[in-house]
């Protein structure tokens, strides 16, 4: 007896359509969303025109806290007596800078200028914006989690051409 | 019609880049910062192009950077225009000027970028990072 053959039959897609539908949740959750925040600067870029004069700016100059990025790691003003330097590990690119002793620094400045929530950050010319935001980052505020604390939470960016008296201080 | 939906939403999920809204590349630096992100006018420099609210104001050829005249703190003129009919008349204080950085650019193009919003009379800045 010759077998039936029905013609036209659709295709059972159940078993596909449940496995994908299974698929969709599993990669909605292992899907990383990247979250934006922002760092604020509410002080203008210094310009060498707004230097003030020269007995107010060795006034401020004493009391800056000052944070230059060279080419070669930082160079803080305002934490210790003097300068003190930060060198990078080389070969000294954006991640190879020294964020935590910076932020350290930052903290005894902090101690040092309790009442002050501005400071001075001096890019080189050639640094990237990843390690500005990464010196935000150390300068703003210091540990994590629930033990977060801030420390300078205005920082000013100055042009490497302008005199560092010409930064403006907090109270 | 559901595993039309099906297949929809997995083109989406496969195409979805929550960074990109503009017509250049940008990585963003990621920071510990907690502040929310704010809309404002905005400014994206990318390594090729700096743009202001999706319209490219000054671009250079590929993997250059964009053509900045002279030397850090300095003022675009291109730029300093194209942002001045966007400051708010009569607004005091002045909303800040959103910037959209590629974490690769110098400070001599950021710089540059600043001096310029400051120049058109956007006095504060907020850099757009990635949350870690």
């Amino acid at each position: 007896m010759r077998e039936r053959t029905i013609v036209g039959a659709e295709l059972d897609l159940t078993p596909v359509l449940s496995t994908i539908v299974h698929i969709i949740p599993i990669a909605l959750i292992a899907v990383r969303f990247v979250t934006l925040h922002q760092h604020r600067v509410d002080q203008p870029l210094i310009v060498a025109e707004e230097a003030p004069s020269r007995e107010l700016a060795a006034e401020q100059d004493e009391n800056a806290v000052v944070v230059r990025i060279l080419p070669t790691g930082f160079l803080v003003r305002g934490a210790e007596a003097g300068e003190t330097s930060v060198p990078c590990v080389a070969p000294c690119g954006p991640d190879d800078y020294d964020y935590d002793a910076l932020n350290a620094l930052m903290v005894v400045a902090q101690a040092r200028h309790p009442t002050t929530r501005q400071m001075v950050v001096v890019p080189d010319r050639a640094v990237t914006y990843q390690t500005i935001i990464g010196v935000f980052d150390a300068v703003t505020e210091s540990g994590s989690g629930a033990s977060r604390r801030p420390l300078f939470a205005e920082p000013v960016l100055a042009d490497a051409t302008t005199p560092l008296s010409a930064t403006p201080v907090g109270p | 019609m559901v595993d039309m939906f099906t297949l929809v939403l997995l083109f989406l999920l496969m195409f979805y880049d929550p960074l990109y809204d503009g017509s250049s590349p940008i990585q963003l630096p990621a920071a510990r910062v907690q502040t929310a992100n704010e809309g404002a006018v905005g400014v994206r420099v990318t390594r090729e192009s700096i743009e202001v609210d999706g319209k490219k104001v000054l671009s250079s050829g590929e993997g250059a950077p964009p053509p900045v005249a002279g030397s850090s703190g300095r003022a675009i003129p291109a730029l300093v225009q194209a942002l001045m009919p966007l400051v708010p008349k009569g607004a005091d204080p002045v909303p800040a000027i959103v910037v959209e950085c590629d974490k690769r650019v110098s400070w001599e193009v950021l710089g540059a970028v600043l001096e310029s919003a400051a120049e058109a009379g956007f006095p504060r800045y907020r850099f757009v990072v990635a949350g870690e």
